[in-house]
């Protein structure tokens, strides 16, 4: 197993089918830190927490569906991008789909690694966009009140942590994310 | 390695416990699809596979002071393989064996298990929506019993039925039922350019499979991607049929893939021939329960129909006596008034959708022909329409045909039928009560029409089961109880049942 010091996103492999999901994995490993689960109803367990950045998703699984899933995520508002693995290929973009991108079966070893960064950068680009967002309100509210009382200010606390929460998925999402958040941070704003 | 080791159906090696290798036999080399060389003096969480679990790897990382046994799956290898980790003094012993075919075994297995599920299941299914069909009151029931019972199963996503519009070929929804998404949407939004599988179904009285939906490119490309969208993989379009005729299509989407076996298909013909032959009992039912029929007299004397055409060429009076729907084809029994008849034949025998002429009779002021007309002319497409034509007169250039139908029947659809391929105008519409024979009434109708011999006649033959199949008196010993000759019998018998006939279908019979 690699111990790397750089955080790595976190993948969810679902497939009903251990031998695919597994070879997924492996393919993955070094790239993501991935988890499998074999049912539709395991991933939406593992998919509570902690955050899962990208789903690799199979479409036809006996019981609860890829398409159930979906719809699970969906009303869950799951903040992370779906990549749907199917067995036929309609030759179709993705645009006005339910899912962000997909497979199909049997996957390339380079096609799923690539899909897969993609989302990465897609998804890591949104967050930094609700990053800045949060991040200037947390520094508007911070203006406002005195240091030694923000700890007990309850938006202030909430902001504070969806920033952090925030950039900590920014920095494994982006590889270019130090050189963003420093740029962000450098801008004075406060006017003063 | 000892000879025992080295010469065992079961891959052994033997590591030091800090992991390196220390030998392995060759059924462990090719297991693990490498070399001897490859293997001995190599770490073994280097030289074993990796799989999820890692377990291996993962034992020589602690402390292993105890035996340990896993199967586990290696993408690498696409094997299934099972292993044991024996600790001694000295070293560990893995013992490794390929379990691969009793997984794929047990996975087959399960899935002929739910096959037979689904089978189950979907027998079951079938036969409740026989049940319901048996008790359906009526066309839109019986679309909405279909669209119900298939589309909310757990089997498929969604049902619908479509019809078509009397007045043209394009399909309307006349039901729905199940998720139907995006897809019903398209679907709709696609039934006036005849690209919908259902077209197919309905235009050549076939089922018809599509599966996978997503790529198959008859399919018009909007349906493909709402489908795709929707997670739909598989159609099934069953027409609903009664004979010849087509009601109506049930179009099924699933989410499964290769859902409609040859099994399956042919479950569900069976669905739409008896969906065809409710609707059929419905349409009938409704004509015989009403008290009332509305009846129209139409002017269809547009010179391209061929009886307006035959009376024009021939300057006779043509009258249809009677009519019998044979399939798509119509069975015309016309009388001819003057003569000759034989340029009444020439005419019909020369127009494209008159499909054969017989004369069955000839007299010095007329004859009797039978006509077989094809679809698409004007007593065709309102017999197709599920009236009862109950009578057509023919003379020069024009032409009045009197039809007679339930209140509760489209009257404006069936009129566009026609008049979108023939000029028609509605000359008279009335509704009046339906005529009531009582059985009394027509025996004594009966009676009227027939002589004493001739009743005498029947009435023997019936009695002497003459009629009965197989007879139990031939002609010959009813003959000899009236003491009369057979061929005498034969004549009155024939006389008699021809009035009965008559008074039965209700034609005026003068001799």
């Amino acid at each position: 197993m690699t111990e790397t010091a750089t955080p790595l996103p976190r993948a969810l492999i679902v497939d009903d089918e251990k031998e695919v999901a597994d070879a997924y994995a492996l393919r993955l490993r070094g790239q993501c830190d991935v988890q499998t689960a074999y049912g539709g109803q395991t991933a939406l367990e593992l998919l509570d927490e902690p955050v899962v950045d990208i789903v690799l998703l199979d479409r036809h699984m006996p019981g609860m569906s890829g398409d159930d899933v979906l719809a699970k995520l969906d009303e869950r508002e799951f903040c992370g991008k779906v990549i749907m693995v199917t067995a036929i290929d309609p030759g179709f973009d993705v645009l006005d789909m339910p899912f962000d991108d997909y497979l199909c079966k049997p996957i390339d070893r380079e096609d799923v690694r690539v899909a897969v960064s993609q989302q990465c950068e897609v998804l890591g680009y949104e967050l930094l966009g609700e990053y800045f967002t949060a991040e200037s309100k947390r520094r508007v509210i911070a203006a406002e009140i005195p240091g030694d009382e923000r700890a007990d200010h309850d938006g202030y606390r909430e902001v504070e942590q969806e920033c952090d929460a925030l950039r900590e998925r920014i920095r494994r999402l982006l590889d270019e994310s130090a050189a963003l958040l420093e740029a962000f941070d450098a801008v004075g704003r406060e006017g003063r | 390695m000892d000879e025992l080791s080295a010469n065992a159906p079961l891959g052994i090696l033997a590591v030091e416990h800090e992991g390196m290798v220390a030998e392995c036999n060759e059924e462990a080399c090719d297991l693990l699809g490498c070399a001897q060389s490859e293997v001995v003096g190599e770490d073994i969480t280097v030289v074993f596979p990796d799989s999820i679990e890692a377990t291996v790897a993962s034992s020589f990382e602690g402390q292993l002071d105890r035996e340990r046994s896993f199967e586990e799956y290696y993408p690498g290898l696409e094997r299934w393989l099972a292993v044991s980790l024996v600790p001694t003094a000295e070293q560990v012993h893995l013992y490794v064996s390929d379990v691969t075919d009793s997984y794929r075994a047990k996975r087959r297995t399960e899935r002929i298990r739910d096959d037979l599920n689904r089978v189950t299941i979907l027998n079951e299914l079938i036969s409740d929506v026989l049940a319901d069909l048996v008790d359906a009151a009526g066309r839109e029931e019986i679309a909405d019993t279909i669209c119900r019972r298939l589309g909310e199963t757990d089997l498929y996503e969604f049902a619908w039925v479509g019809e078509r519009e009397l007045g043209g070929d394009d399909l309307v929804v006349r039901a729905a039922a199940g998720r139907s998404g995006r897809t019903l949407e398209e679907i709709e939004r696609c039934l006036a350019d005849s690209t919908v599988p259902e077209h197919r179904a309905i235009d050549s009285g076939t089922s018809v499979v599509i599966q996978p939906i997503g790529d198959d490119e008859r399919v018009a490309e909007p349906i493909r991607r709402a489908a795709f969208a929707d997670g739909l993989q598989s159609l099934l379009a069953i027409p609903l049929t009664y004979g010849s005729s087509v009601y109506g299509v049930v179009g099924v989407y699933t989410a499964e893939q290769d859902a409609f076996s040859e099994r399956e298909r042919a479950s569900f013909e069976t669905v739409g021939e008896m969906a065809g032959f409710a609707i059929n009992a419905t349409r009938h039912r409704n004509l015989l329960l009403s008290d009332t029929v509305v009846e129209l007299d139409l002017d269809i004397s547009d010179p391209d129909a061929p009886f307006v055409r035959a009376a024009t060429d021939a300057d006779l009076i043509l009258t249809v006596e009677g009519v019998v729907p044979q399939g798509e084809k119509l069975l015309c029994y016309v009388a001819v008034e003057g003569s000759p008849v034989d340029s009444v034949s020439h005419s019909l025998q020369s127009h494209p959708s008159v499909q054969q002429t017989r004369l069955i009779g000839e007299h010095e002021t007329g004859g009797m022909f039978e006509v077989t007309l094809g679809a698409r002319t004007p007593l065709g497409l309102l017999a197709a329409s599920g009236v009862t034509i109950s009578a057509a007169d023919y003379r020069v250039g024009e032409g009045t045909v009197t039809i007679e139908c339930s209140p509760a029947e489209n009257v404006r659809r069936i009129i566009d039928a026609v008049s979108r391929e023939y000029e028609l105008t509605v000359l008279a519409k009335r509704e009046r009560e339906r005529d009531v024979t009582t059985a009394g009434e027509f025996r004594d109708a009966l009676r009227e029409e027939l002589t004493d011999r001739q009743e005498n006649a029947l009435r023997t033959a019936f009695f002497a089961d003459y009629f009965e199949s197989p007879r139990g008196s031939n002609a010959q010993e009813v003959a000899e109880a009236l003491d009369i000759t057979g061929p005498t019998l034969l004549h009155h018998l024939r006389a008699g049942q021809r009035k009965l006939l008559a008074e039965f279908f209700d034609v005026t019979d003068d001799s």
